[in-house]
């Protein structure tokens, strides 16, 4: 199955769920599985600059703390226009990425995870520190944004973050069909050559960086709109790591994988947390396990027999 | 300033390149011909591939001009030389193992184009890239290995990619590091008749080990030992050169 017949299997099924979910009269699965998805927006945003960049940042969950707050700020404002909210929280976390990217970018490897990792802690303190906008308490929304859709209804905002997450599928597929994801695939595997036939690979690496933050501040408005809140926890880094753990165990380089490895995470957070309060310790087991499994994630396997990195 | 009809493509003028206590380039003043296949010998050591590198712009001379087409090309980064016209092969194979070894020709094809902000056609179905790209595939010889990952090509076949590549940008200049490294009798026999192939279409500056080799391609020759290049000349007249001879050819001169 090629990757872009897993990505629509799955929003096929994800569409259907609902009707499964009032069958058993479980509506808080709706709220639980339109979590996972967008989450599932955030690992594929990351999948972009990890999977096809080759790019270990550890601080991509900042984007979802800009997007939150980007919303919730401007909530506390007044403005409750959704085009407004959503359009300025992927402004906002496109210049955070701009800004973080032309100074990271300069750097690679370790380097380049810590400094991703401090750009985020700054910005998490930053969120601590202001205490009009809550501080460590974080804020709470008034209202969802007004798209002129009913977000209050779970059943309305599944479907709506679904077409997000469709959306966003549709478009990570063709970028890395392009020429610009040819060439951050050349400049991941070797960027030397990618410079020494005549590519300026530093704008380029910079414009998905660009794109995968501004996706995932999309993700973060999302989030702050199915909570109606918005804390400093949001970006804590953890959550970046968690990230890593969705896009690695799902599969890197294969766009629909993280979003699998997303709701897979969430799952076994949830179906642990159950169980133990040393969850965090059986997750990790449960990675390492995959892991084991085949290197490339749960997708890496399922994916072959599609064209090499489609 | 040169004349712009002037006859030699690449110009260099007292290059300079230390490590250390290393002198890899003394002092070279080259001259290459537009349109020759110019070869460059000398021992391990000798600075052939600082030479290289410091053309192609991977490496700064710590003093010294690069002139290409009558133009000082010092200050520009590699990616810009390479968009001006230079191209260069590695001594150490370069190409991209994971991709494809047509997707690794289509990458240097899309190289030449303006900029690459193209986030919408499918580049792998793009025939303004993958028609030049198979054309190079034809020219090396590798048209049944389209498909394959370049990790899977056999080493003589990666060393014909790697120039390939090289020559998908469609350079003026064409450097070469050792495009025989590693390979066997039949491989490098193959890879002499690609460059006798390409010979004469754009100028070429050929580091090689192989004398059968650089002696069968050669229009003009240059010895580099030590950093500095002590004869350059026809092919006769260097195999004649006594100098050369006790640095250089040894044995292999009588040959
Ligand atoms: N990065 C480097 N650091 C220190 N010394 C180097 C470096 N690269 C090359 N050298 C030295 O410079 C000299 C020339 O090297 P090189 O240009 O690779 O020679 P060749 O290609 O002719 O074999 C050698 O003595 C080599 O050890
Ligand atoms: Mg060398």
């Amino acid at each position: 199955m090629t990757k872009e017949r897993i990505a629509l299997a799955m929003v096929v099924v994800l569409a259907l769920l609902p009707l499964l979910f009032a069958a058993m009269g479980e509506s808080y699965y709706l709220t639980v599985a339109t979590r996972m998805m967008i989450f599932g927006i955030a690992a594929l945003s990351l999948d972009l600059i990890l999977g096809f960049g080759g790019l270990i940042s550890l601080g991509h969950a900042v984007y979802l703390g800009i997007g939150g707050y980007a919303v919730g700020i401007l909530d506390f404002y007044g403005i409750s226009n959704g085009f407004v909210q959503l359009g300025v929280a992927t402004l906002a976390s496109a210049g955070a990425a701009l800004f973080i990217g032309a100074v990271s970018l300069r750097t690679s490897g370790v380097f380049f995870l810590m400094i991703t990792l401090a750009f985020s802690q700054m910005v998490y303190f930053l969120a601590i520190s202001i205490n009009s906008f809550g501080g460590d308490d974080g804020l709470t929304l008034n209202a969802h944004s007004d798209l002129g859709l009913n977000f209050g209804n779970t059943q309305v905002f599944y479907y709506f973050v679904l077409a997000c997450l469709a959306f966003f599928l549709w478009l990570s597929f063709r970028i890395v069909r392009s020429r610009f994801g040819m060439l951050l695939r050349g400049m991941k595997f070797n960027e030397s050559r990618m410079i020494a036939i005549g590519f300026p690979t530093f704008r380029y690496k910079l414009t998905a960086f660009v794109i995968s933050g501004a996706i995932c501040g999309f993700a973060g408005a999302l989030l702050a709109n199915q909570t109606l809140f918005v804390s400093p926890s949001i970006m804590q880094w953890s959550r970046s790591g968690d990230l890593l753990v969705m896009v690695i165990a799902g599969g890197m380089g294969t766009i629909v994988g993280p979003v699998i490895g997303a709701i897979m995470f969430l799952l076994l957070e949830k179906v642990l947390a159950s169980f133990t309060t040393y969850w965090g310790a059986l997750l990790g087991m449960v990675l390492i396990a995959l892991v084991l499994m085949g290197k490339t994630g749960l997708l890496g396997g399922m994916a072959k027999g599609g064209r090499p990195h489609g | 300033m040169a004349e712009p009809m002037s006859d030699v493509l690449l110009e260099t003028r007292q290059i300079r390149k230390r490590y250390g206590g290393i002198v890899a380039s003394d002092g070279i003043d080259l001259d290459v011909q537009r349109g020759s296949l110019h070869a460059i010998i000398g021992p391990n050591g000798a600075g052939k591939t600082t030479l290289i590198a410091q053309l192609a712009g991977q490496l700064r001379p710590d003093s010294g001009t690069i002139l290409f087409d009558g133009q000082p090309v010092d200050r520009l980064p590699a990616y810009q030389r390479a968009r001006g016209g230079f191209a260069r092969s590695f001594q150490i194979t370069n190409v991209i193992l994971e991709l494809t070894v047509l997707d690794n020709l289509a990458l240097a094809v899309q190289a030449r184009e303006p900029h690459s902000f193209r986030f919408w056609t499918d580049a792998s179905r793009d025939p303004s890239l993958r028609e030049p790209a198979r054309h190079v595939l034809d020219t090396i010889g590798l048209s049944t290995r389209a498909d394959v990952p370049a990790g899977q090509l056999s080493h003589g076949e990666k060393r014909a990619l790697e120039i390939g590549i090289a020559l998908a940008t469609e350079p003026k200049l064409l450097l070469l590091d050792e495009p025989l490294a590693g390979t066997g009798p039949e491989e490098a026999a193959r890879v002499v008749k690609l460059l006798a192939s390409i010979k004469g279409q754009l100028t070429i500056l050929m580091i090689e080990h192989d004398m059968d080799a650089v002696f069968a391609l050669a229009d003009v020759i240059s010895v580099l030992v030590s950093g500095r290049i002590i004869a350059s000349g026809l092919p006769t007249a260097i195999r004649a050169n006594p100098d050369v001879r006790r640095a250089y050819l040894g044995d292999e001169g009588a040959a």
